[in-house]
């Protein structure tokens, strides 16, 4: 652990404000992660309370319906809301048993633009053999940096994640309601699996 | 004489048709600039194969050409300038993409509508970017897989390839 205890000063076009954000929530995580004095329910309680500290759920909702959102009806969006964050909220806790001592560590950052950033990080240590790099796409609009977007290989999560949306509402001819039942399903299945 | 003459003719004849070629070539590639359309930008973190002229799509039609790619010197991310058809307009938090028309290459950027309710205006940015992701890497890793779970980790080497260094 101690290996990644510091950020690593980025060069020039860096945000040190945002990388100091991401190293300092990822520490919050793993101190919660690695605690063993605390149960699994427990731990899962304290990651619902730290969601919405780390990431924007609100705008990563509207953006994951992509033209939809535009559309959707109130109604709809209310329901989709709480179906979504308890979709997203099930993937990340299926994994809570799975930390062995893990560490990230910030390698630098890209302004994008004030208030946009991309902080590049590497998880290592633990059972990783190879130190996997992770960006993560950080805004700040005026109430301080918030996660929208996880980048793996290249890949942006969010934006494939609606990518995979957007093809099942097109598929089903633009109807919302097919999309929440279906998470309403993936979850029901992934409790069972608990 | 006379010869001269039919060989000069002959190269005028020639050199026009391949001026009408070109124009042709143009206006159906949509390299042609100054037909009014409105001009956003996007950065993405890899272009791979995209090339100025390669096609801006959306929904698999064409709504607009790469006009330009430039290296932005302070945050080493691609600039490319994207020129639209002035009756699309595009929403703010619309996504662009580097996608491949297919396994062998020739690559376009894709537009992905977003859902926010202003549009994006002329000079605009797109801010949200997937770039070209590689294909083959990729492919190269899940033949050759790194890290397998715990139970089989000892039956792994320690020469396992070296893939991205942070």
């Amino acid at each position: 652990m101690a290996a990644f205890a510091q950020a690593a000063a980025g060069r020039g076009g860096g945000d040190p404000s945002a990388e100091q954000f991401v190293q300092t929530e990822a520490q919050k995580i793993i101190a919660v992660l690695a605690d063993k004095g605390k149960s699994k329910a427990e731990k899962e309680k304290i990651f619902r309370q730290l969601v919405d500290q780390v990431a924007d759920v609100p705008k990563v909702t509207n953006f994951v319906l992509g033209r939809y959102a535009r559309t959707i009806t109130p109604a709809q969006h209310q329901e989709f809301s709480t179906v979504f964050r308890e979709y997203a909220e099930n993937v990340y806790q299926s994994r809570i048993d799975s930390y062995h001592g893990e560490g990230l560590k910030v390698t630098g950052s890209v302004a994008r633009k004030p208030g946009d950033a991309v902080v590049n990080t590497v998880i290592g240590g633990g059972q990783i053999r190879q130190p996997l790099p992770v960006s993560w796409r950080v805004l700040n609009t005026g109430g301080g940096w918030r996660v929208v977007d996880v980048q793996f290989k290249g890949v942006w999560l969010a934006i494939t994640e609606q990518q995979d949306f957007v093809s099942t509402i097109d598929k089903a001819g633009g109807n919302v309601d097919v999309l929440i039942a279906q998470l309403k399903r993936d979850i029901q299945q992934q409790n069972a699996g608990k | 004489m006379n010869d001269q003459w039919a060989e000069t003719g002959m190269g005028m004849i020639v050199l026009a048709v391949a001026a009408i070629f070109l124009i042709y070539a143009f206006s159906v590639g949509g390299v042609a600039t100054g037909r009014g359309g409105y001009e956003v930008s996007a950065r993405f973190d890899q272009v791979g194969s995209l090339a100025a002229g390669d096609a801006v799509k959306l929904a698999g039609v064409k709504i607009g050409t790469v006009s330009k790619i430039t290296l932005d010197p302070k945050t080493f991310l691609a600039k490319t300038n994207l020129d639209l058809d002035p009756t699309v307009k595009l929403p703010a938090d619309s996504t662009a993409k580097i996608t491949s028309d297919s396994l062998l290459g020739g690559v376009h950027v894709t537009i992905e509508p977003g859902g926010s309710a202003s549009d994006l205006k002329a000079g605009g940015e797109i801010e949200n970017t997937q770039g070209a992701v590689d294909l083959f890497g990729l492919i190269g890793q899940v033949m050759r897989p790194q890290s397998a779970g715990p139970a089989t980790a000892s039956g792994e080497a320690a020469g396992s390839p070296a893939t991205q260094a942070p």
